[in-house]
């Protein structure tokens, strides 16, 4: 079987399916890939056993575009994809796997390859009050793109989607996002995580991490997202985190994540700076002198150590696709206080393997936070338990033979 | 006490376009109030305008420039969609009872909702272009570069999001309904719009000239009609037919009615040309005296060249067909097409009219000599199909479907 995974980026969500389908099938797994991703970056193991194809990008500036010209940048994209396609005829899979979003254009590759498509269906834009507009307590930016564009995001999915043999999404949560007529097309698959890399590591203290030395003493409280804006809370969480502080002076909190913004509308509202810079002056927390630490990206080894040392990790995005950090968090064992949201539903029965709060009540999550602060111990069943969850339903070793089932019958057209 | 009239808005590319005259019967049949907001005002609107109130938007960015590469189609369509927000955003039309909507490959009711959120929009779809089937494609895709289908492929994510923004959407062809991925299929409510029989009845005068020419009383009428006389229509099919039926009998006299200018965005290759003249004169019938090339005739022309017509021909491609055929059919005309499934819809082959396999040329001219040779034996087909039409096309009674499946108040509805 010769899988070929089609995205703008490489690992992201296939590299290290592949790795897995290759070490524990034998499958031969090429990616199809523009750039190399720094968050996070390939594994060597990755770089050994996948085969990396390039296409080239037919932007040669990285100015952001405006979003009308989005759609026409995707299919030169999508040109730019058939043509390396056609430019190597020993690619020639048994199946293709490509992500179906704006960045990863896959709508073409039916022109130039007869094997069946899969498109990974990670989530399709409500019009209002979801995902990228869920936000209405920060200041507002430009409310005609607000109200328009989540109109017009989802031309490349649909065209995708239209293209492809089936589909599949990693969450419950993200296939309900689809169109209603697309959802029986469309299977329910997780990646896997890494289970063996996102364990309860035996971090000893006293821990050094960027220059702050973690005693046995300290209370950690985290904070990891791809990008530090507001779909992920982050601003939340520093309101979060300047409440506990006034209760609690052994507090740390670590952020890893860097200054990006990825989704939604944080540039507009905030012209001319990031968003978690804005956040942080928000919070004024150089001037309270506010412990936290901001690892930027950083490698899965030391987020997964961060993770195991967390006495709390916080989870405050709005409803939109489930954070890989969160999956990471609860394989970690540690204990989550997560926004009650659908998707956070999916993976937390509340009391159970985390704390759940209102998204915007500020006081609740205070409350939750402290009572797990306090008790570290008394709440290590929840850790106890989200792993349980992560290893018995999310991990590699359960998804990628579910995963691997629904490649072979779609690959044998069944 | 009285019903408040219904109100409704019409937005689409062109006036009067494919909405115009549908708009206009519920305003003069229905009493509808009606506004038909568009960017460009066609040559012959006509009649099709009667009781409308057209409201002109304005476009910007890249659909202000003549040509755009086919990556930025939608893009252009954006454009349009905005221009039409806009102009009602900043003048607002309220209050709204329906919103009917047209794209046509563009833009048009994309963002209405943010102003009209609880407005039901009627949407009109067009075909979902297959990258190498249907309409000229079949043709076109092999010998057109490999942009052809990737352009085909991208140009419907218009329609999709169009269906996908909340909209009713509409057909009035389950063949269009059937070119969409079957994920929409059930979606898409298939109604005629009907034929407006005022136009196609028995008031209609048996044209004595046209053009300028007179029609001699034993003379065979053979028609074609349509908006643009192209290769979608078939009007090279239809020379090829007059070719030979001009030389088989010497009472025959071949119209054209339609606009030799190719103004469709899907025919690539002939876009802003006419190469009706051409091929004309290729098949050596441009000096021939009983080859008419009308251009386009107005509301009451048309049905009058008709109902003289002793046989219309729809020589198209696979394509929703031209008003044309309600209407002759509406006359008691004999109507002779392929044998596609857009034309099965409306003609029962050898019951209200005749169907020959696509492209058989010669086929298709023994059943016209069939008929211009025994008119009387082929007089019944015409009858049943304007009995047909009578029965299941009028446009009143189509009218009244479509409303009845909108989410409209009673009161409104009945109005």
């Amino acid at each position: 079987m010769h899988v070929l995974f089609v995205h703008q980026a490489f690992p992201a969500q296939f590299g290290q399916l592949a790795v897995e389908l290759a070490r524990t099938r034998g499958w031969r797994c090429s990616v199809l890939v523009e750039s190399m991703s720094h968050c996070p970056p390939p594994s060597p193991e990755m770089l050994e056993r996948v085969e990396i194809h390039r296409w080239s990008s037919p932007r040669n500036d990285s100015t952001p575009l405006p979003w009308p010209h989005h759609f026409g940048a995707y299919l030169e994209q999508c040109q730019a994809v058939l043509q390396s396609l056609r430019s190597r005829p020993d690619l020639r899979p048994d199946l293709v796997v490509a992500h179906g979003g704006r960045g990863a254009p896959s709508a073409f590759i039916g022109e130039a390859l007869d094997c069946p498509v899969i498109v990974y269906c990670e989530y399709y834009f409500a019009q209002a009050h979801a995902d990228l507009t869920f936000r209405l307590d920060l200041p507002p930016g430009d409310p005609e793109v607000e109200s328009l564009f989540p109109r017009c995001i989802n031309a490349p999915t649909l065209l995708a989607l239209t293209s492809a043999k089936t589909g599949y999404a990693p969450t419950h949560w993200q296939k309900q996002s689809f169109p209603e007529r697309f959802q029986s097309r469309i299977e329910v698959a997780f990646d896997g995580v890494d289970t063996s890399l996102y364990r309860p590591r035996r971090v000893t203290r006293p821990y050094t991490i960027a220059g702050r030395t973690i005693n046995g003493d300290t209370r950690l409280v985290s904070f990891a997202a791809r990008g530090l804006e507001s779909v992920r809370g982050y601003d939340l969480f520093l309101k979060l985190a300047a409440r506990l502080v006034q209760e609690r002076s052994d507090l740390l909190f670590v952020v890893a994540g860097a200054d990006d913004v990825h989704y939604g509308w944080d540039s507009l509202r905030i012209p001319g700076r990031s968003f978690a810079d804005w956040a942080r002056e928000q919070s004024r927390i150089e001037e309270t002198g506010l412990p936290i630490v901001h690892l930027g990206h950083v490698d899965p080894a030391v987020l997964a150590d961060v993770l195991s040392l967390s006495d709390l990790h916080v989870y405050l995005s709005v409803p939109f696709v489930t954070s890989w950090s969160l999956f990471d968090a609860m394989a970690c064992g540690a204990a989550v206080l997560a926004a009650d949201i659908t998707p956070v539903r999916e993976l937390i029965e509340p009391g159970i393997h985390g704390i759940v709060t209102p998204l915007f009540d500020l006081e609740a999550q205070v409350a939750a936070s402290l009572k797990i602060l306090d008790d570290p111990a008394g709440h290590a069943a929840l850790g106890t338990a989200a792993r349980e969850r992560i290893t018995s339903s999310y991990s590699l070793d359960v998804c990628v033979p579910r995963l691997a089932s629904f490649f072979e019958r779609t690959a044998a057209g069944v | 006490m009285p019903c408040p009239p219904l109100r409704i808005l019409a937005v689409e590319p062109a006036f009067p376009g494919r909405l115009g005259a549908l708009a206009s019967a519920l305003a003069s049949r229905r009493g509808c109030s009606v506004t038909h907001l568009h960017h460009r005002r066609e040559s012959h609107a006509g009649a099709a305008e009667v009781g409308l109130t057209p409201v002109g938007f304005p476009v910007g960015g890249i659909a202000r420039e003549p040509a755009v590469p086919w990556t930025r189609q939608l893009e252009r369509g954006f454009c349009y969609a905005y221009g039409a927000f806009e102009t009602l955003r900043d003048q607002p039309i309220r209050p709204m009872d329906l919103i009917l909507g047209h794209s046509s490959g563009l833009g048009s009711t994309l963002f209405l909702a943010t102003l009209y959120p609880s407005v039901p929009i009627l949407q009109l779809i067009d075909p979902y272009l297959d990258p190498r089937h249907h309409d000229l494609a079949d043709e076109d895709a092999p010998i057109m570069p490999p942009e052809y289908a990737l352009w085909r492929r991208s140009a419907n994510a218009m329609s999709l999001l169009d269906i996908e923004s909340g909209v009713v959407p509409w057909s009035t062809s389950a063949w269009v309904r059937d070119t969409y991925p079957s994920e929409y299929h059930a979606s898409i409510r298939v109604l005629p719009e009907g034929v407006d029989l005022r136009l196609g009845g028995k008031d209609v005068s048996l044209a004595s000239e046209v053009g300028g020419r007179t029609i001699g009383a034993h003379t065979k009428l053979v028609t074609f009609a349509a908006r643009s006389a192209d290769r979608l229509r078939g009007i090279d099919h239809f020379l090829r037919l007059a070719h030979r039926l001009l030389a088989e009998r010497s009472d025959v006299v071949c119209a054209i009615v339609g606009d030799p200018l190719v103004n469709r965005g899907i025919d690539v290759r002939d876009l802003g040309t006419s190469p009706l003249d051409r091929w004309v004169m290729d098949l050596g019938l441009d000096a021939h005296e009983r080859l008419w090339r009308l251009g386009r005739l107005d509301s009451a022309e048309l049905p009058s060249l008709l109902a003289r017509s002793d046989l219309v021909v729809l020589p198209g491609r696979m394509a929703e067909p031209t008003r044309v055929l309600g209407q002759a059919m509406a006359l008691g005309r004999v109507v002779l097409g392929w044998d596609i499934p857009p034309l099965r819809e409306w003609i029962e082959a050898d019951t209200r009219g005749l169907l020959v396999a696509m492209g058989d040329l010669d086929a298709m001219t023994v059943a016209a000599l069939g008929v211009l040779d025994d008119p009387a034996a082929y007089a019944p087909l015409g009858t049943s199909a304007a009995e047909w039409i009578r029965a299941h096309c009028e446009r009143g009674k189509c009218l009244d479907t479509l409303l009845a499946t909108l989410p409209l108040p009673n009161l409104l509805r009945s109005s």
